[in-house]
């Protein structure tokens, strides 16, 4: 065969490659693409599994302030009746209060249907934003015998986050320990609060006694669970690692001292009165 | 058949019977490929052993004979791809078993379109191993190369025999028994 014929050969397969990386590259382009669409509907529906559990516990905690409301409306009804003004007075302030805490639940609603994307990062106070996520996120705690310890502030600690990414990641990693350590009154989840450099580390502790370690690996993977159907559909730790990274922080499993822990670490505001970017 | 194995198969025929033999052979055959083939192509099994009759033809060697040699070639070739696959294993009775449960499982994750045989293993020691193949190709002959290809390749020395074949039984499998020596 001659050089000039060989050289064409040559030439015709490194057209036939190129085509090849070309149309490769291009469904490669494509995937992304529909792995793209793929994980905002799987962020969708997690967002809206997570409105679905919050929405049950709301429903609970809005009837008990109705109940009472009713009760104290029919109880007006009949101080009204008899002309007791100092009464009338009582019950309607004990309704404006059992009002406001109706609204306040709604509102923590609100906050959860919010889109994360929308929401700017802001500077939050963990002491606050603890002190509402135990009024109004109970979620699965109601009827836990979990003893739940939510981190003591004797100096307030500001981070960088955004309520309704914060929420989302604290209701998931609670919820994760008690769905894995089981309804008991020997068991406990405490989340601890520390400093390390520009980071603030909230180490989410339960009494379980670790995580298999052929499952470490895949503990972030989407649709990775060790939960029954009914209970998890694996996409939680998946989001929750998102959400933190978007914070500019990571989210991350460790054994702390041979207990199950998930260190949330979120970026520290130092500069005091610096308060949205 | 992917275009790593025509690539190997032209580089073994220019190598054993002279330069440019496999183009000569190639336009001889009115193949159904026109084009040249490239590694990651899938192509015809007809042109392949339109390809190999007609060399087997030319040279008046065996077509068992030639599909052993060609798979000895072809052996190092292959595993030149992912090389831990045989480094990793433990030895020669160790790779084969990955054969079927790593390495095909991976050649159809990066070759779009390979079709691979499939081994059924029994009679497994330390020392021993029978497989059973079972493939539409029914190139048994090919595997006895890459065998002992393999066997080369992880410096191991082995027996090995053809239980049943194929070709001379009428099975729709050929079992292998490859021993340690």
């Amino acid at each position: 065969m001659s050089v000039e014929k060989k050289i064409e050969r040559l030439n015709q397969k490194i057209s036939i490659l190129e085509k090849m990386i070309e149309d490769k590259t291009r469904e490669n382009f494509n995937n992304q693409e529909k792995l793209k669409e793929q994980q905002a509907q799987i962020m969708f529906n997690a967002k809206l599994a997570s409105i679905g559990e919050m929405a049950s516990s709301i429903a609970h905690e809005v009837n008990n302030p109705v109940g009472i409301i009713e009760g104290q409306l029919r109880r007006l009804r009949h101080h009204i009746e008899n002309g007791n003004l100092e009464k009338q007075l009582n019950l309607v302030e004990k309704i404006e209060n059992n009002t406001q805490r109706v609204i306040k639940i709604v509102n923590g609603l609100r906050q959860l249907s919010k889109s994360t994307e929308s929401e700017e990062l802001k500077v939050i106070s963990l002491k606050d934003f603890f002190d509402e996520f135990k009024e109004y996120n109970h979620i699965k705690t109601i009827d836990s015998s979990v003893e739940i310890t939510f981190p003591h502030f004797v100096d307030d600690i500001q981070v960088w986050g955004k309520d309704t990414s914060l929420a989302q990641i604290v209701t998931n990693l609670i919820n994760n320990s008690l769905d894995a350590i089981g309804d008991d009154h020997a068991s406990w989840v405490r989340i601890i609060v520390a400093q390390a450099g520009d980071f603030c580390h909230l180490t989410f502790i339960d009494c379980g006694r670790g995580i298999d370690k052929a499952h470490i690996s895949k503990l972030f993977d989407p649709f990775f669970t060790t939960k029954s159907h009914e209970k998890g559909t694996g996409v939680g730790l998946n989001i929750c690692k998102k959400l933190a990274r978007e914070l500019d922080g990571d989210l991350n499993y460790q054994l702390t001292k041979g207990n199950t822990s998930f260190v949330l670490k979120l970026k520290l505001n130092k500069i005091k009165g610096d308060s949205t970017i | 058949m992917k275009g790593v194995v025509f690539n190997a198969l032209e580089e073994f025929t220019d190598r054993n019977y002279g330069e440019d033999q496999f183009q000569d052979i190639v336009e001889e055959c009115h193949l159904e490929t026109k084009d040249p083939f490239v590694g990651p192509g899938t192509y015809p099994d007809s042109d392949l052993m339109k390809i190999v009759s007609r060399l087997i033809d030319i040279k008046k060697v065996k077509l068992d004979w030639a599909l052993k040699e060609f798979g000895h070639f072809l052996f190092p070739k292959l595993i030149s791809i992912n090389e831990s696959y045989a480094s990793e294993s433990k030895g020669i009775i160790d790779f084969l078993q990955r054969v079927d449960s790593i390495i095909h499982i991976e050649v159809k994750k990066l070759f779009e379109g390979a079709i691979t045989p499939t081994f059924i293993y029994s009679e497994i020691t330390e020392t021993s191993i029978n497989i059973k193949y079972i493939s539409n190709r029914q190139l048994c002959f090919l595997m006895e190369g890459l065998i002992l290809g393999a066997s080369e390749y992880l410096n191991e020395r082995i027996d090995y025999k053809q239980l049943e074949c194929h070709h001379e039984h009428g099975c729709d499998y050929c079992l292998f028994q490859i021993k340690k020596v």
